[in-house]
């Protein structure tokens, strides 16, 4: 028996085959013994399921079985059940969409609130700012290598260094910011013995 | 992932914020250093030449502050933090120099150094130069460098010890 044989087998039982089918079905079952006792043995166990269950349904009580049929319904048809709207809250929109708003209002706070630097400016400052330490220079060639340095792009301003080498001990780069821009300043550290320049002769 | 959606937002946010800044908003302020601070930010047609003015200078540690007369241009710079050492300013001599593209030019300062300048390169109100600067009677430049500036800004080189003082130098160029 086939795997055919067993829908056939079942569709009988439940009643699902179409007039045609139940005959020729009949007609087979009168000449296939095994058949025959396969559909025995499934009535037999079909009648025990049933048996069971329904001895099972008489045990429980009315109200009971009424609970569990409105379970059962309740997770069938979700959208009916009073309990499951309950649980579903509906969001304002801006707290649906507040990090899109939140990074919409940034955007607009810099564009807006960044400070603009006039081209010319020729008000009065107080005295001159802090200048950068030498020691934060940004590029300083050692005394034992006086080999070019990588190029220095400061943006902004006034010099920007392309290319230097310190023959000497070593040397510094340094800036002054002030009210009226940026200057640099190079340092060099020649060796410790001074030597008299043409006034002092 | 709702989180690194909206972080990603946000950073596109900021990203096109910053695009829309005019270029204004990164505008320099012009320097002083040793000229009225008049802007001379007008386009400079690529002409080969520059006129420069170096002047030496020797900075003293003794002193009462005061800035002389020739050296009010560059007062706000001689005032700062990186000048604080030094008491007294004296301008020792002042020279001008014409520089091409052609060769370098040689100028020798009576405070023991010889400065060489050459112009590179005139771009859109910059002047690309070269500077080296060399002590009396040594073979090898002190220092070398390739440099742009602002048409007309300054460039400060503090050297060795001359006359009980530091020797300074103040180069600023303009183009012709």
């Amino acid at each position: 028996m086939n795997e055919h044989d067993e829908m056939l087998l079942s569709a009988y039982l439940d009643d699902e085959l179409d007039p045609s089918e139940r005959a020729k079905f009949e007609a087979r079952l009168a000449a296939d013994g095994i058949l025959t006792e396969r559909l025995q043995a499934w009535q037999a166990m079909r009648t025990l399921v049933v048996a069971e269950a329904e001895a099972e349904a008489n045990d429980l009580p009315v109200a009971r079985f009424e609970q569990i049929w409105d379970q059962v319904r309740s997770t069938l048809e979700p959208s009916s059940s009073p309990t499951v709207q309950s649980n579903v809250v509906s969001l304002p929109i801006w707290r649906r969409y507040w990090p899109v708003l939140a990074a919409a209002a940034a955007a607009v706070a810099l564009v807006i609130l960044l400070p603009r630097t006039a081209p010319e400016s020729t008000a009065p400052h107080t005295p001159p700012a802090v200048a950068v330490a030498p020691s934060a220079a940004p590029a300083t060639s050692s005394p034992n290598d006086p080999s070019s340095s990588p190029p220095q792009a400061v943006s902004n301003n006034e010099v920007q260094i392309e290319r230097i080498e310190f023959a000497g001990q070593s040397g510094r780069i340094a800036q002054i910011e002030d009210v009226r821009g940026t200057t640099t300043v190079i340092w060099i550290e020649e060796d410790p013995q001074p030597v008299d320049s043409e006034r002092s002769l | 992932m709702k989180s690194f959606w909206s972080l990603s937002l946000f950073a596109a946010c900021v990203l096109v914020g910053s695009a829309l800044l005019p270029n204004a908003a990164l505008a320099r302020v012009p320097a002083g250093g040793a000229s009225p601070p008049t802007a001379d930010a007008v386009e400079v047609a690529a002409v080969g030449s520059a006129s420069c003015r170096v002047l030496s200078i020797v900075a003293k540690k003794d002193g009462d502050g005061t800035i002389p007369p020739n050296l009010k241009a560059l007062e706000a710079e001689l005032r700062s933090d990186q000048f604080a050492a030094y008491k007294s300013f004296e301008l020792v001599e002042e020279k001008s120099v014409s520089v091409s593209e052609a060769s370098d030019s040689s100028v020798a300062m009576k405070i023991g150094y010889d400065v060489k300048l050459r112009l590179l390169a005139v771009e859109s109100a910059r002047l690309k130069l070269h500077l080296s600067l060399l002590a009396k009677g040594g073979n090898k430049p002190l220092l070398d460098a390739d440099y742009s500036v602002r048409n007309g800004g300054v460039l400060l080189v503090v050297a060795g010890k001359r006359d009980q003082g530091r020797a300074l130098f103040a180069f600023q160029c303009r183009a012709r």
